[in-house]
């Protein structure tokens, strides 16, 4: 139902492409990360991790680290007799004057292990005779997810496909690595953070230092990259402080590369043995999937399974494997893009045992639509854009070594908020101030939030200060689960309209009117109808007196929505001599109800999509099968797309307005790696059931189908 | 942990006299260019040498020139240069080729082709194409010059015949004839070390031999000889790779395994062999 706060109708401002406001500022450098916040007299702190990847702390010896030259502060983090549970667990931390000197204390440090049995891989932990490494066991078996009657659904199909499928892990591989800059004044604790939460990382310092959380003051302006691993201090923010209590002094800890990709989180593997049901005429009738994958060290790796499609019947089981790695955290739509890449692939094996479109197979299988499950229209719509009638069946039968074929697949993702509060001022000199405690963690957040006060008061961007990114500011939550749309928006929008309200209230009179007939558009203030009869916007804020218009607001239902659908298409090209996988186009149409910046909204999608081909074809956390430790912590043997590995890629927005704000951070990335895994099968005829698909994989199961088939 | 740079000297000729007096009187001392390879060892904390002598200086070792039918190339080259000279692609079109594949655009502007030898890593982009070549290495030390041929420089994994009072300081290639084949597979379009990379010459009428070199299939980059006399001797192409197979040694590592890179290497000969004698 409309009202006063309802987004408008004819918008001039949401809706359509603008520049991010501090583009020019971070491409110039001007822009400070936490990386560049420098303080008077500061020292760097530097940790020292387990290099096992179990073990148990025998002894610590500080002292030699404690004469180094330069250091002002060393302290042990564990106890003695304390277990590590990873390589990269943290153990022990130094603060001194240069990072050099830092790092020379920190490898004077002596820490003694006694290495205790450890997993480096599931089949490892899930072994019938492993040893016992974590309390309450090694796997963790979930509750069973049964629906119908899975003996009557099988009965029912005329082909049934059986296989197993797996995801691997990734890491986050943030360009700007996690860390802080800590600063005390007597109990009093400031911290520049590269956080995607800054309010609750003020709440989770006070918690862990013990003091209120009105004395801690967070502040993060700048990030590059969070990806869900950054919703607080963490080890190294609170060991941060502690160095900092201790030296007297301000210090800055930033993570190495190899600490980054070792203890920030990353997305847990998940691997099913699936058997699934199909009809003759392409009906599906039952799902029977035993899942299992690992977190790391005690952390659980769920995803949705099966996903998206509509299996009448179907059960499904899972199981945590702890092995003995970094624990996984929220990363980009967790758990989506293995429960797509699990489903999808299979969806594509379904399709062929008839000889059926993989895109009318899906169709027919959808759960009905909705405003927020699109998913027949964008098949449709991606098909006809996309080219999908020149898809050839499975195998290009073009001759040459180069093969190449088309995928496709689908995604939902939530994208709600709420709670979120935000302060307007107006001044007299017909300044804006907009405050909020959301924080732009690279999506454009600082934009949208100017653009929503700029829509609502009739003036260009240019005339809204926006401060975010900092814990004195009214209250919003952390930026994950892509929820920082949906709840910082409307409570821009109800506060600023709030404000325009109190400055109606002070220009009526003058211009000789009530305030409901007042409007404000293009930088005036005029009565509804005639805009002769009015103010400039500076003129209408001369009457505003000495004490500024000054208001308070929150977020409020009807403004945002719930609920986002995708599909996407890829055409990817393989080489069958070297079995090199290049991704030449995609396709992704994306919803994500009302669209606030066009621009920052397609850059979204195509950041998503660029993750998942990272996902696809690069990305590969590699533990040695024997030591337990990663073999690839750093950026060269750890791949990642380089700009000549991008596509062509085609975002395709739908625009519901109807339906409010949703986040779209996340949707996008989760069905990319299904539609280019379901493409190379499409090129090659060869089915890859596991990602990433690396050269050595591609070209073994190619082989594998040569020597008749992979079933 | 990142290695430090605490400890670690760098001496600084002013020519390349200079710099062969130091690496006989002040060795043994580990020469450096344009630093590509060693900062990635420093990175890593696995870099080992303390004492440094730095030649990015010396532009006399950054010629390329033509003497009679010999194209000589400067150690200090880089693979910008080589790109860009008219007599690399003119003479050796596999070397600039080579040049274009190696990491992304300020690697190439750093790196140098003397450095990618001395460095001796199997996986090397230019090595096999200077292994075909028949390249010659032309090393100095403050007695004497002395020319190796290519395929004999290495004796084993990261090991050559350059003595601690030697500088590689450049290359000498003969006249090439016939078709000139590079290919180098790596995961990802740029900026990635290689998993196979081979070089090779195919005769164009009746001048030239058949040259097969490969890299990241054994502990050097290595010429495939009894494959090029396969070839040579008219052999079918499923016999040459067969003959390849037997001579390649390739290892797993972190970049592939060898299985891959026996199936690439077999595929890649192939591969060569059909485009040498496309018309």
């Amino acid at each position: 139902m409309a009202n006063k706060y309802s987004w408008p109708e004819k918008p001039a401002l949401l809706g359509t492409s603008v520049k991010r406001l501090d583009g020019p500022d971070k491409v110039t450098g001007r822009a400070k990360y936490t990386y560049d916040i420098n303080r008077p007299g500061m020292l760097y702190g530097k940790m020292v991790r387990s290099p096992l990847p179990h073990a148990r702390v025998v002894s610590i010896d500080l002292s030699a680290a404690e004469k180094a030259p330069g250091v002002k502060a060393v302290l042990a983090h564990v106890a003695v007799g304390a277990q590590v549970m990873y390589q990269g667990d943290p153990v022990a931390a130094v603060a001194a004057d240069t990072e050099e000197r830092a790092l020379d204390a920190a490898r004077m440090i002596r820490v003694r292990y006694e290495a205790l049995p450890h997993f480096a891989n599931v089949e490892q932990a899930m072994a019938t005779d492993a040893p016992a490494v974590f309390p309450g066991g090694n796997t963790r078996q979930g509750a069973t997810e049964e629906t119908g009657d899975l003996v009557a659904g099988f009965a029912k199909a005329a082909h049934i496909v059986e296989a197993t499928y797996a995801t691997h892990v990734i890491t986050h591989v943030c360009l700007e690595t996690h860390g802080c800059v800590c600063e005390w004044d007597g109990d009093k604790l400031t911290a520049w953070i590269s956080t995607q939460a800054v309010i609750q990382s003020a709440q989770q310092f006070a918690q862990a230092l013990g003091i209120p959380q009105a004395n801690v003051h967070t502040i993060m302006q700048y990030m590059g990259g969070g990806f869900g691993s950054k919703f607080g201090p963490d080890s190294q923010g609170i060991i941060c402080a502690k160095l900092a209590k201790l030296a007297k002094a301000p210090v800055k800890l930033m993570l190495d590369r190899k600490e980054e990709h070792l203890d920030t989180g990353n997305r847990p593997s998940a691997t099913a043995h699936i058997r699934a049901g199909i009809t003759a005429d392409g009906m599906l009738t039952a799902f029977d999937g035993q899942s299992w994958g690992t977190g790391g060290a005690g952390a659980t790796s769920g995803f949705p399974l099966p996903y998206i499609y509509n299996f009448p019947t179907r059960k499904r089981t899972h199981k945590d494997v702890y092995i003995n790695a970094g624990q996984q955290r929220a990363m980009r739509a967790p758990g989506h893009p293995q429960g797509c890449f699990l489903t999808e692939i299979l969806m594509d094996e379904l399709a062929d045992t008839i000889k059926m479109d993989p895109v009318a197979f899906r169709v027919k299988n959808l759960p009905p639509a909705a405003p927020n499950a699109m998913w027949a229209e964008y098949f449709a719509r991606g098909a006809k854009a996309f080219g999908w009638d020149k898809r050839h069946a499975t195998g290009d039968p073009t001759p040459g070594p180069i093969k190449t074929g088309m995928g496709v697949s689908a995604h939902r993702w939530g994208g709600a908020g709420q709670g979120s509060q935000a302060h307007v001022d107006i001044m007299s000199d017909g300044g804006i101030v907009v405050k909020c405690g959301t924080q732009d963690i690279g999506t454009g957040t600082r934009t949208i939030v100017g653009m929503v006060a700029a829509e609502t008061f009739g003036l260009p961007l240019s005339a809204i200060k926006v401060e975010i990114g900092d814990s004195l500011l009214p209250f919003s939550g952390g930026s994950g689960g892509s929820t920082t749309a949906a709840s910082a928006m409307p409570a821009i929008r109800v506060t600023s309209v709030d404000a325009l309200e109190a400055l109606f209230a002070k220009v009526a009179p003058a211009l000789g009117t009530a305030p409901e007939n007042l409007v404000a558009e293009g930088g005036r203030i005029f009565i509804k109808g005639t805009p002769a009869k009015g103010l400039s916007w500076k003129d209408a804020c001369k009457l505003i007196g000495t004490e500024p218009i000054s208001v308070n607001g929150k977020w409020a239902q009807g403004l945002s929505g719930s609920g986002t659908s995708g599909v996407q298409f890829a055409e990817a090209s393989v080489d069958i001599e070297t079995g090199i996988v290049r991704v030449t186009r995609i396709l992704a149409i994306q919803d994500c109800g009302l669209i606030v910046d066009k621009l920052t909204a397609e850059s979204q999608a195509y950041g998503g999509v660029i993750a998942a081909i990272n996902f696809a074809l690069f990305e590969d956390r590699i533990l040695d099968r024997v030591t337990g430790q990663m073999v690839n912590p750093n950026m060269e043997m750890y791949l990642l797309a380089g700009m000549s590995d991008v596509p062509k890629i085609d975002i395709m927005l739908n625009n519901m307005p109807e339906r409010g704000v949703i986040g779209i951070g996340e949707p996008p990335t989760v069905s990319t790696a299904s539609a280019i895994a379901n493409a190379v099968r499409n090129a090659t005829g060869a089915t890859i059931r596991s990602l990433p698909l690396h050269p050595h994989k591609v070209l073994a199961a190619l082989e594998q189908e040569k020597a008749g088939g992979t079933n | 942990m990142i290695g430090s740079l605490s400890h670690r000297t760098l001496l600084q000729p002013r020519s390349l006299t200079d710099a062969l007096k130091m690496l006989r009187d002040e060795g043994p001392l580990v020469p450096l260019a344009g630093c590509t390879d060693l900062y990635v060892s420093l990175n890593f904390g696995t870099l080992k040498g303390t004492r440094f002598l730095n030649l990015w200086g010396l532009a006399g070792l950054k010629d390329i020139s033509v003497r009679g039918d010999v194209l000589s190339i400067g150690a200090l080259a880089t693979h910008t240069d080589l790109i860009r000279s008219p007599l690399v692609q003119k003479r050796i079109p596999m070397l600039a080729a080579a040049a274009r594949e190696v990491g992304g655009v300020q690697i190439q502007n750093r790196g140098t082709l003397g450095g990618n030898v001395a460095n001796a890593s199997p996986a090397g982009d230019t090595l096999p194409v200077l292994a075909a070549a028949d390249a010659v290495v032309v090393l100095r030390s403050a007695a004497e010059t002395r020319r190796v041929p290519f395929t004999t420089f290495y004796t084993g994994y990261r090991q050559s015949v350059r003595r601690l009072d030697e500088l590689i300081v450049g290359f000498e290639i003969p006249a090439i004839h016939g078709r000139q084949w590079f290919r180098k597979v790596g995961t990802r379009a740029a900026q990635a070390i290689s998993k196979v990379v081979i070089a090779g010459v195919a005769p164009a009428g009746r001048a030239g031999s058949v040259r097969v070199a490969l890299g990241s299939v054994a502990p050097t980059v290595v010429r495939a000889t009894r494959t090029e006399a396969a070839l040579a001797g008219g052999a079918t192409i499923g016999d040459a790779q067969r003959t390849l197979l037997e001579e390649i040694a390739p290892i797993d590592d972190i970049r592939s395994t060898s299985e891959y890179r026996r199936r690439v290497a077999a595929n890649l000969l192939a591969r060569f062999w059909a485009d040498a004698h496309r018309k």
